[in-house]
C-alpha cells in the first residue's frame, strides 16, 4: 500500500471514531428513580414498601425504618432534556441530563422543588445539586420534611 | 652566470654530456636553485622509468584478462547488496505503523471503558432554603448521600 492510501485509511479510521464517540456522547439517558417517605416509626426490621427493595442498600446508613413509596419509574432523557416529575402536592423533582461522559458517567443536574402552600408562591429549590452517576450505580438524596418524615429520592443510571 | 644558464649546465651535466671538472658540483653547492633543480630532474627520471616498467597486456594475455574482469562483475552481481534502511522502503514502513497506531488508539478508545468511574460525584450542591444545609457523603456500602439538614423553623 501506498502512502497516500495509508494516510488515506488512517484518516478514516479516525473520523469513524471520532463520529461513533460523538453519536455515543449524544445518547440517551435513562434513570431509575425511586422517591420515598422515609420515618421512624419504632420498628425492629426496616420495613419497605413493595417495590423498593432495590434501595435497601442505598439507604442503609440512614437511620429510618419505614420507607414508604411516594413515586417508582424510569425516565429517558435526551440529553440537555429536562424533565419535572411530581412526587407529591408538596414536592417536585427535576431532572437535567446535562451530557454523557467518554467514561459512561451521566452528569445530571437533580433539583427538589418544594411548592409553597400559599398559591402563588415561588417554587423553592430545597436541594440542588450538580452530580456524575455512573451506570448502574446509585445516589440517594433527601432530608426535606414530608409529613411525619423526611422525603428521601434515590437515583439510579441506567445504560 | 645567469640563472638560465647555470640550471641548463645542471641539466646538460645531468644528462651526461661534458662539463668542465668540478663546475656543475660548485654550482650545485653554491646554489640551492640548481640543487633544487637536480633533484627535480632525478625525480622526473625516476618516474618515466618506472613507466617505462609498467606491465603490458599482450594480446596471448588478453582472454584470461577479460575474463578476469568478467568472473569479477559476476562476483560482485551475486553478492548481497547492502541498500541503506532508509531506502528500504523506510517510509512506507512508516507510514504503514503510524497508520496501525492510529487505528489501534481509535479502537481502544471506542471500546475502552477507562477507568473505573467512582459511583458518583457531587460537583455541587446548594439550597434555598433559608438556614438549612446541604452535605454530602460517601457511605460504608458505597453510596453518595446529598442531604438537606432543615430546622423545625424553617417549614412554613
Amino acid at each position: 500500500m501506498k502512502r497516500p492510501a495509508l494516510a488515506a485509511a488512517a484518516l478514516a479510521a479516525t473520523l469513524i471514531a471520532a463520529q461513533v464517540a460523538a453519536a455515543d456522547s449524544q445518547r440517551p439517558v435513562t434513570i431509575a428513580l425511586w422517591a420515598v417517605q422515609a420515618s421512624t416509626e419504632g420498628r425492629e426490621e426496616p420495613h419497605f414498601d413493595r417495590g423498593l427493595a432495590e434501595i435497601r442498600e442505598a439507604v442503609a446508613d440512614l437511620s429510618f425504618d419505614t420507607y414508604r413509596a411516594l413515586k417508582t419509574g424510569r425516565e429517558r432523557l435526551a440529553i440537555g432534556q429536562e424533565r419535572r416529575i411530581p412526587l407529591n402536592q408538596t414536592y417536585a423533582l427535576r431532572l437535567n441530563a446535562l451530557s454523557r461522559e467518554r467514561d459512561g458517567r451521566i452528569r445530571l443536574e437533580v433539583r427538589v422543588e418544594m411548592q409553597p402552600p400559599e398559591p402563588g408562591s415561588r417554587v423553592v429549590n430545597v436541594i440542588s445539586t450538580r452530580i456524575m452517576l455512573a451506570p448502574g450505580k446509585k445516589i440517594t438524596i433527601g432530608g426535606a420534611r414530608l409529613e411525619q418524615g423526611e422525603l428521601v429520592v434515590v437515583l439510579e443510571a441506567r445504560d | 652566470m645567469n640563472e638560465k644558464r647555470k640550471l641548463e649546465k645542471v641539466a646538460a651535466r645531468f644528462d651526461g654530456a661534458a662539463t668542465p671538472p668540478g663546475e656543475v658540483e660548485r654550482l650545485i653547492a653554491a646554489d640551492p636553485e640548481c640543487a633544487a633543480h637536480l633533484d627535480m630532474l632525478r625525480l622526473l627520471r625516476e618516474g618515466a622509468e618506472a613507466a617505462r616498467q609498467a606491465p603490458r597486456i599482450e594480446d596471448a594475455q588478453f582472454p584470461a584478462f577479460m575474463a578476469g574482469i568478467r568472473e569479477g562483475i559476476a562476483a560482485a552481481e551475486a553478492a548481497p547488496v547492502r541498500v541503506p534502511f532508509w531506502r528500504r522502503g523506510f517510509w512506507q514502513l512508516a507510514s504503514a505503523c503510524t497508520a496501525a497506531l492510529i487505528a489501534a488508539f481509535s479502537l481502544f478508545w471506542m471500546v475502552a471503558e477507562g477507568p473505573a468511574p467512582a459511583a458518583a460525584t457531587v460537583e455541587d450542591a446548594w439550597t434555598e432554603v433559608e438556614g438549612a444545609t446541604v452535605d454530602w457523603y460517601d457511605s460504608k456500602t458505597g453510596v453518595t448521600t446529598v442531604w438537606v439538614t432543615m430546622h423545625e423553623e424553617d417549614l412554613w
